[in-house]
């Protein structure tokens, strides 16, 4: 069984697709309930947009790399990109309100991340952005 | 990908997008939306029974959706969401300013 994986990304949001499918494949390789998977696929799809249509947006020299792991009941990755430095953690986000005429969605995804994920760090390395998670699998 | 399933029940565009709408997929549902709205429907029905996962491009393009609908004198609900996609709309809110509804037949009903 594969506990782990390892990926390099291009800068294109099409990889987003590419990372949620990997991700259900690992998941029912590891046991995980497939609603968890997505779950957590959601959070990667979100801060994986956030760094390609802001950090790295027009970015020839983007990198981006993201490694996944079952380990101890949790789903934990790592995800790294050499963007200016932001740390989505720090970055507001504000209660949902307003109806349909005045909603807006920005800055939706990171709150959609913080509440699905039990935890989160971000450091700043070496040039790279480095942002880990960690979701505790829940039974189906 | 998301292929846009799609049917007129009792006037209202009903909108089926199958998998997930994601940061990938958005834009695909967005464009195709569009499309059909403008041959006329004005009450648009999401119908997520096949629909595993949206992000918040896919809660964005809803959004657009709904405003193009509404701006047209109708309007736009939700129908047989499954848990994970119910999560997401909770979070966002965006259960309570589009409703969710068990069946399409309900949902329709509501937008009447």
């Amino acid at each position: 069984m594969i506990s782990r994986i390892d990926m390099a990304l291009a800068n294109d949001v099409q990889e987003v697709a590419r990372v949620i499918d990997t991700l259900e494949e690992f998941g029912a390789a590891n046991g995980i309930p497939a609603e968890q998977s997505l779950r957590f696929g959601l959070a990667l799809d979100e801060l994986i947009t956030n760094i390609i249509s802001y950090g790295l947006a027009g970015r020839g020299d983007g990198t981006i790399t993201l490694s996944i792991e079952h380990r101890g009941g949790m789903l934990c990755a790592e995800l790294a990109d050499n963007g200016p430095a932001f740390d989505p953690l720090a970055a507001e986000t504000v209660p949902p309100s307003g109806d349909i005429e005045t909603r807006e969605v920005g800055g939706l995804g990171l709150t959609l991340v913080k509440s699905f994920m039990d935890r989160l760090d971000y450091r700043r390395a070496d040039g790279f952005n480095r942002l880990t998670m960690e979701m505790k699998v829940k039974a189906a | 990908m998301t292929s846009l399933n799609h049917e007129i029940v009792n006037g209202a565009l009903v909108l089926k997008p199958s998998r997930r709408i994601d940061s990938s997929s958005a834009k695909a549902f967005e464009d195709d939306a569009a499309a059909l709205l403008d041959k006329g429907p004005k009450k648009v029905v999401i119908d997520a029974t096949d629909l595993d996962y949206i992000s918040s491009a896919g809660l964005r393009v809803i959004l657009t959706t709904a405003k193009k609908a509404k701006s047209a004198g109708g309007g736009l609900t939700i129908a047989c969401a499954k848990n994970n996609v119910k999560e997401v709309l909770a979070v966002s809110g965006f259960d309570n300013i589009f409703g969710l509804h068990d069946s399409v037949a309900q949902a329709i009903s509501a937008l009447a």
